[in-house]
C-alpha cells in the first residue's frame, strides 16, 4: 500500500451532467502533488466530494475506504484547508502552538515570529492563512489537501510558502495536493495534474512539461516565468535543461 | 513622494485609495467584486437578473454574455447554480450592462483562470481603447499587474512608492525591494543577469522581446 490517495472510477452528476465519469487519481505517499484547475473543471466538487458529497466508486485514504465506519480515522490522517477552514478556525493557543518544540526548526525558517504574539483572531486572513499552514505542516495529519488559499497571497508570501511546503512535506513525510487554477507553483511539486472537464489530462514531472507544453497552450495556462523562459531558451540552443532557480539558468547561459 | 490626483482630489498617504476612487465615481463606477453580489439574487432567472440593472433588450443582454464566455447560459437559468468563475464574469456583465465609466475589478485572478482571465482582459482592454472607459484593477499579485496593466500604483500602509507607466518600473526596483515587495519575474531575472554577469537587459513585460535581448547579448 503506496499510495495516500486513491480514486478509482469516481462518478458523479449534477442533475444530468456528469462532473465525473469514471474518473481516477492517485497520490502517493510522502508526495507533493501539484493539481492544475481550469474554471467549471470539477476541482470545487472534488473537494466536496472528499469532505462528505455522496458518489459512484471507491475513495480510499491510506487504505481505508471513505465510508461513515471508517470516517474518524480518515479525520485523523487527511486535511482538507479551504477558505472555508480559514474563515471557521479558532486558535485560542495560537502561540503556545507555534512555539512547540517541532517547530522550532520550522520557525528559524518561518517569518511567523512577529505574529506569534498576536491573538490569532485579530490577524489578518493572510497571516491567519500562513499560520494555518504553519501548524498543519508540523501537525499529525499524513495528508493535507491545500485549495486554492495559498492564491490568495501576495507574489512573495505565494513562492516562500510553497518553498516551506516543499521542504517540510519531506521532512515530516506528508503528503500534500495543493489545488490551484494556475501554475505558480509547479515548479516545487514532484508531480503536476491538471483537471479539465472532470478529467485529468496531464499527470507528469516539471521536466516533461515541454514535451506537453500544447496542453498548458491549448488551455492558456500561463507556465511560472522560469519555466516559460527555459523552453524557449532551449529552442535557442542557449540552455539544455528546465531550470527552476534563476541564478543557476544565468549561469548557464552567460557560462562561457 | 509621490502624487496621486484624481478629478482634482489629492490622494495623499492619509486617503486610502479606494475611498477616493469610490466618492469620485459614487454614480458612476461598478465594483466588481465576487462577494458583492448584490446585484445577482439567487431567486431571480439570469435573464431578470441582469435586466434588473438597467432596462436592456434582450439583444443587448445576449450580446455581453457572448462577449464575456457565456454565451451557453440559458437566461431562464438561476445563477445559485453557476461556479465562482461564471459569478464573477457575471458581476461584470452587470457593470457593463450599466455602462459605467469607470470598473473597478477586486481580485479577478482568484475566481477566474488563465484563459477566462485573457478573455476577460481583452474585453476590458477594448473598453479602454474604444469606448474610454477606465478600468482598475486591484491585486497583491504584482506579476500579473505589470504583465497586463499600462499604469501601476503601488502602495504600502497609504504610502504610495509607485505611481506610472510599468516601463519606469524597473528604475524604482531599489524603493520596492527596500519595502518588502518583489519585483515581477521577468524584472528579477534582468536584475539578477545585471548584478551577477553585469549584462544590461532593456526592462520589458514581453518574454519574447526578453528572448531576443538574451539572444543579442550571449
Amino acid at each position: 500500500m503506496t499510495n495516500m490517495l486513491e480514486i478509482k472510477d469516481l462518478s458523479f452528476k449534477y442533475d444530468i451532467n456528469y462532473v465525473f465519469y469514471n474518473m481516477n487519481l492517485n497520490i502517493k505517499k510522502n508526495e507533493f502533488v501539484y493539481l492544475i484547475g481550469t474554471n467549471n473543471s470539477g476541482k470545487t466538487t472534488l473537494i466536496n466530494i472528499l469532505k462528505n458529497y455522496p458518489y459512484d466508486g471507491q475513495i480510499y485514504i491510506n487504505g481505508l475506504e471513505m465510508c461513515n465506519k471508517n470516517s474518524e480515522k480518515i479525520n485523523k490522517t487527511m486535511n482538507i484547508i479551504d477558505i472555508d477552514y480559514v474563515k471557521k478556525c479558532k486558535l485560542t493557543n495560537m502561540e503556545e502552538e507555534i512555539t512547540c518544540e517541532k517547530s522550532s526548526d520550522v520557525l528559524k525558517d518561518y517569518e511567523l515570529l512577529q505574529i506569534k504574539n498576536n491573538f490569532f483572531n485579530k490577524l489578518s486572513f493572510l497571516d491567519k492563512i500562513k499560520v494555518i499552514i504553519f501548524l498543519n505542516l508540523i501537525n499529525d495529519f499524513q495528508f493535507l489537501i491545500i485549495d486554492e488559499i495559498i492564491d490568495l497571497l501576495e507574489y512573495k508570501d505565494k513562492i516562500y510558502i510553497y518553498k516551506l511546503i516543499k521542504k517540510y512535506q519531506k521532512k515530516f513525510k506528508k503528503s500534500i495536493l495543493v489545488i490551484s487554477n494556475n501554475s505558480d507553483g509547479i515548479i516545487y511539486a514532484k508531480r503536476i495534474m491538471i483537471l479539465n472537464k472532470g478529467k485529468i489530462i496531464f499527470n507528469d514531472i516539471l521536466n516533461n512539461i515541454e514535451k506537453n507544453d500544447n496542453i498548458f497552450n491549448d488551455l492558456s495556462i500561463k507556465l511560472p516565468f522560469i519555466v516559460d523562459l527555459s523552453i524557449k531558451l532551449k529552442l535557442y540552443n542557449l540552455i539544455d535543461k528546465i531550470y527552476v532557480d534563476e541564478k543557476r539558468m544565468i549561469k548557464d547561459i552567460w557560462r562561457k | 513622494m509621490e502624487k496621486i490626483i484624481l478629478n482634482g482630489i489629492l490622494v495623499d498617504s492619509q486617503t486610502n485609495f479606494r475611498k477616493v476612487i469610490l466618492d469620485i465615481n459614487k454614480n458612476n463606477l461598478d465594483i466588481i467584486k465576487f462577494n458583492n453580489d448584490k446585484f445577482l439574487v439567487p431567486s431571480l432567472e439570469l435573464y431578470f437578473n441582469l435586466n434588473c440593472v438597467k432596462k436592456v433588450n434582450f439583444k443587448k443582454i445576449s450580446q455581453v454574455l457572448l462577449m464575456l464566455g457565456l454565451k451557453g447560459k440559458k437566461l431562464s437559468d438561476f445563477p445559485l447554480s453557476y461556479s465562482n468563475s461564471d459569478k464573477y464574469k457575471l458581476l461584470l456583465a452587470t457593470a457593463l450592462i450599466n455602462n459605467s465609466s469607470c470598473l473597478l475589478l477586486v481580485f479577478p485572478n482568484l475566481y477566474l483562470d488563465d484563459c477566462n482571465m485573457n478573455l476577460i482582459l481583452n474585453v476590458l482592454k477594448k473598453l479602454s481603447k474604444e469606448y474610454n472607459k477606465n478600468i482598475y484593477i486591484v491585486s497583491n499579485q504584482i506579476d500579473f499587474l505589470y504583465r497586463e496593466c499600462d499604469n501601476l500604483i503601488i502602495y504600502k500602509k497609504n504610502n504610495i512608492l509607485f505611481n506610472s507607466n510599468r516601463n519606469n518600473l524597473y528604475e524604482k526596483k531599489d524603493l520596492l525591494l527596500s519595502n518588502g515587495y518583489c519585483l515581477p519575474p521577468i524584472l528579477n531575472f534582468i536584475f539578477e543577469t545585471e548584478t551577477m554577469k553585469k549584462v544590461k537587459l532593456s526592462p520589458t513585460f514581453d518574454i519574447k522581446e526578453l528572448m531576443k535581448d538574451i539572444y543579442r547579448n550571449v
